[in-house]
């Protein structure tokens, strides 16, 4: 204990703040390769990587942001290394061979979920980070590297690519018809999560 | 019910403003539904048991860092 040097006054060491992230860094893993293993790796290697470099965090700032950013790198600079090679144990990405589901005006979740697997990482990503993870839109383009505008057109493309796998009736129209700034309005009145 | 002279208010645009706001309050019903099965998808993996490994990890680095 003696040699933990605490940090000044309102800030918790990140360190000591880490595994509190865990459970929501593996989520986000998982959300991207779909594959428990795959994900395992990549939160481990992420771990590491934040360890050597908390000297670069600035304290008081989004931790789980800065985390996420990490992971995020981390996962495309590993598939553009390994573009050659397709890991894909569990078959996952193999059930190509998608059903449509019958269209009762109510979305299945088992569908919903095939749906997702088949929708390339980038637009499982932008859909994880507004949609389900509750970062705000500035949030995830600074994770992403884009422009906030460049993250609501990626949305509303994976959401439109969503309702196109699921089988919805024109699922294209039914948000490429919507413009961004349309489609701004929705969201600063709850359409996205908080 | 044709009291107004408002051409606004002809019933074939009544028609298509009815038409409209049923298509909004379609993609709205839609969106919502998305974004609720997002979420599920999310809490799913949040959810689950964190591998012991990750502790493991941590106490390794902690004892890493104690020793150097």
């Amino acid at each position: 204990m003696s040699v933990q040097q605490s940090p000044p006054s309102g800030h918790r060491d990140p360190r000591d703040e880490l595994p509190e992230h865990l459970p929501a860094l593996r989520a986000f893993a998982i959300s991207l390769t779909r594959n428990v293993a795959v994900a395992d790796d990549l939160v481990q290697d992420t771990i590491v990587k934040a360890w050597t470099n908390f000297d670069k965090f600035t304290e008081g700032t989004n931790l789980r942001a800065w985390l996420f950013t990490i992971l995020r790198n981390t996962f495309y600079s590993d598939k553009r290394k390994h573009r050659r090679e397709v890991p894909d144990p569990e078959g996952i990405h193999a059930a190509s061979l998608f059903v449509k589901p019958a269209h009762d005006g109510h979305l299945a979740f088992t569908d919903f979920r095939a749906a997702f697997d088949q929708l390339s990482p980038e637009h499982r990503e932008v859909l994880i980070l507004v949609g389900a993870s509750g970062f705000a839109y500035e949030d995830a383009a600074q994770m992403m590297g884009v422009a906030v505008g460049t993250v609501k057109s990626r949305a509303n493309r994976a959401r439109a690519r969503l309702a196109e796998l699921l089988g919805l009736e024109k699922g294209e129209e039914i948000f490429s018809g919507v413009d961004g700034q349309t489609m701004a309005v929705m969201s600063r009145s709850g359409m996205t999560a908080a | 019910m044709a009291q107004s002279t408002d051409p606004k208010a002809s019933p074939e645009v009544a028609k298509v403003m009815a038409r409209n706001k049923a298509k909004d309050a379609n993609r709205k019903a839609l969106q919502q539904q998305i974004d609720d099965n997002l979420r599920r998808v999310y809490e799913e993996a949040l959810v689950q048991e964190i591998p012991d490994r990750f502790a493991q990890l941590l106490h390794q680095l902690r004892r890493k860092e104690t020793d150097t």
